[in-house]
């Protein structure tokens, strides 16, 4: 998994970000899924879910 | 007409207090949507379904953009600004569990995590418009070097992922029956005096009646 | 330094099967690379600038290969070399058009080998994206031919969004002039699509001219009776007459009766990122005289809605004049 797109620069050798690479987007998206299942549960389990004042 | 005091400590169960006014709630909404059409327009392509997505996406930053600095100058003008901002007292809610105001402590650093990240995403977003023709410039990558484009891609780009995150949390609360309160009240403006006392300080949050 | 001009270090496969191909393609996705005669492919490798894991050489693939007629036309197999095509004598009776257009793509010796499927599908010729700059079509996030100071001489007069590339192939237009269809295959099946789901601008896919998926092969191209026998045009416009790329093509096809054109099938090459259809010129010839007068008007409306940009206004002229001539001179 990479944290950055690149590309080759003209100049040869180094290479240049071009951007954030889209290899995040499942990761990102997992962590929103994770949240909610982890949040979701805590809630099932200590049953506070009535009283939430989130 | 004389208001009732809906803060003293009976107020009539069947009461409504005024949660969002109209005029925000249509901001709300039209943020939503702006967001969840960038959001389509920017990842759906990146995931194989390929279609023109160009002009909606920058047409819709540009319509977010304008929201955004309307909502800015209507929370600093019109309404309680610090009512978003997280403050000491916010740290003793969570600590000491005291009931909070309109909004809760997670609710502020939602929305500052939230503005945050629509801001980035905004302000990269509106430099980019300088790499496409309008009615006003020629388009005219060189204001600045590859590297600069760079990170203002990156920026643009992690922006817009972490707000994959931020709006599927936020769709979470808001289908959740013990949050349904806080939905309703974003559709329909209001919430009940008796959910307004048993979640809210009146003394830190002082509702009027729903008209 | 990147070092040029020498082959880089790949894995090369050399199928004798399309289903054979097709594993190859599933197991390697997105790093494998298909090759036919290599013209478009090999240039790319020795520049360093595409460096797939895999190659995948069709050209042993017999059943890619030859020209069969079929109930409702002939079909082309996509290996076929542009010399075959030029040469076969159904093509050159029933479709000349086709004949005449791969006659004028680059020297014999390209001919020989290049194929018509690699040459519908090959990609831009823009010498920034060529060069190796990473411009949105190379997957990067700025074009260097579309700025105040880009040269841009060969490219898109139409339907530009970012990439202003243009379509460099003399045998697309013909294609879309015959209405071919794409015969695409990958291990779950086949699908064939027509031009205007083949070719794909930048709008939609900016790194890629053909909606050819990285699992499917292009096995063949069908072109159907309709046009068959019809008046046919094609001209190309280039800097030299030959080994270079069209500044502007034509190819046309009109049926014409007693002098009138009853329908019609024109597209353009070199001036969008697909060949250009001119429907609005088709509709215009519909039921209307072959003569000087309705060829001009159709050369003068084939230019409408045309965007130059700093060096390619000399396009605009160029590509009504070939307009003005296709519908003037097609022949039978
Ligand atoms: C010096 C020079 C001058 C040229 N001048 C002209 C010209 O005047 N007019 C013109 O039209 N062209 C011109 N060309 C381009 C040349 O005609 C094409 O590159 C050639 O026809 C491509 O065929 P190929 O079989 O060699 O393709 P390859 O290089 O093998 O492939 C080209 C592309 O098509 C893909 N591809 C090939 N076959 C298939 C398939 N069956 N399924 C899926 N994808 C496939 C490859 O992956 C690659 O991306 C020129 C090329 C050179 C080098
Ligand atoms: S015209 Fe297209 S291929 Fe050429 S530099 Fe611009 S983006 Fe790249």
């Amino acid at each position: 998994m990479q944290l950055f797109r690149h590309a080759n620069s003209i100049y040869g050798g180094s290479d240049v970000i071009i951007g954030a690479s889209y290899d995040l987007l499942l990761w990102f998206a997992a962590a929103g899924a994770a949240f909610i299942l982890m949040h979701a549960v805590f809630k099932a389990v200590t049953k506070t879910g009535e009283r939430a004042s989130h | 007409m004389s208001t009732p005091d809906i803060t003293r400590p009976d107020p009539a169960p069947t009461g409504r207090v005024l949660r969002h006014k109209l005029i925000d709630r249509i901001y709300h909404w039209l943020m939503a949507l702006s967001v969840l059409i960038l959001m389509a327009t920017a990842f759906l392509p990146i995931l194989g379904w390929k279609f023109e997505w160009l002009d909606l996406h920058w047409i819709t930053g540009v319509v977010l953009t304008l929201a955004v600095l309307f909502h800015i100058i209507r929370a600093v003008c019109w309404q309680d600004i610090w009512a978003m901002f997280l403050g000491g007292q916010d740290l003793r809610d969570i600590t000491g569990g005291g009931k909070p105001g309109k909004y809760t402590p997670a609710q502020k650093l939602y929305h500052l995590g939230v503005s945050l990240l629509i801001l980035a995403a905004i302000g990269t977003g509106l430099l980019m418009l300088l790499k496409i023709d309008t009615p006003w410039w020629r388009r005219d990558p060189y204001w600045f070097s590859d590297t600069q484009w760079g990170v203002i891609y990156a920026i643009h780009g992690f922006g817009a992922m972490a707000l994959i995150t931020m709006v599927m949390i936020h769709i979470y609360f808001a289908l959740r029956p013990d949050e349904w309160r806080l939905t309703r009240s974003m559709f329909r403006g209001w919430m009940t005096s008796k959910e307004y006392l048993d979640h809210h300080d009146p003394k830190r949050w002082k509702a009027k009646e729903d008209a | 330094m990147v070092v040029k001009d020498m082959m880089p270090n790949f894995e090369l496969f050399q199928p004798t099967q399309v289903k054979d191909a097709l594993a190859i393609l599933d197991s390697y996705g997105k790093d494998a690379w298909k090759m036919a005669g290599g013209y478009d492919s090999l240039v790319w490798f020795k520049e360093r600038i595409k460096r797939p894991k895999a190659v995948i050489d069709l050209s042993g693939i017999a059943e890619m290969q030859g020209i069969k007629e079929t109930a409702d036309g002939v079909e082309i197999g996509a290996l076929t070399t542009l010399t075959d095509i030029e040469n076969n004598s159904i093509i050159k009776t029933k479709y000349r058009l086709l004949a005449d257009a791969v006659a004028k793509v680059a020297s014999p010796q390209i001919r020989h080998a290049g194929t018509i499927g690699g040459n519908a599908s090959q990609d831009a010729r823009c010498l920034y994206y060529r060069y190796g700059l990473p411009c949105y079509r190379a997957g990067g996030t700025t074009c260097y031919a579309d700025t105040p100071e880009g040269i841009n001489r060969e490219h898109a007069l139409f339907e530009s969004d970012r990439c202003v590339a243009v379509t460099p192939s003399d045998g697309a237009p013909a294609l879309v002039a015959l209405d071919a269809k794409y015969v695409l295959r990958s291990s779950s099946g086949e699908r064939v699509v027509g031009s205007e789901e083949f070719y794909v601008g930048p709008k939609i896919d900016i790194t890629h001219m053909t909606s050819t998926k990285p699992e499917e092969i292009l096995v063949a191209i069908r072109i159907p009776n309709t046009w068959a026998g019809s008046h046919f045009y094609f001209e190309k416009v280039a800097d030299r007459n030959v080994w270079d790329f069209a500044l502007v093509n034509v190819a046309a096809a009109l049926k014409v009766q007693n002098g009138v054109i009853r329908e019609s099938r024109i597209a353009c090459g070199g001036v969008s990122a697909v060949p250009r259809r001119l429907t609005a010129v088709e509709e215009i010839l519909k039921g209307q005289p072959m003569n000087e007068t309705v060829a001009k008007l159709a050369g003068n409306s084939a230019t409408r809605g045309a965007r130059p940009l700093n060096y390619n206004g000399f396009k605009i002229p160029l590509m009504a004049n070939l307009v003005t001539r296709a519908v003037r001179d097609a022949k039978a």
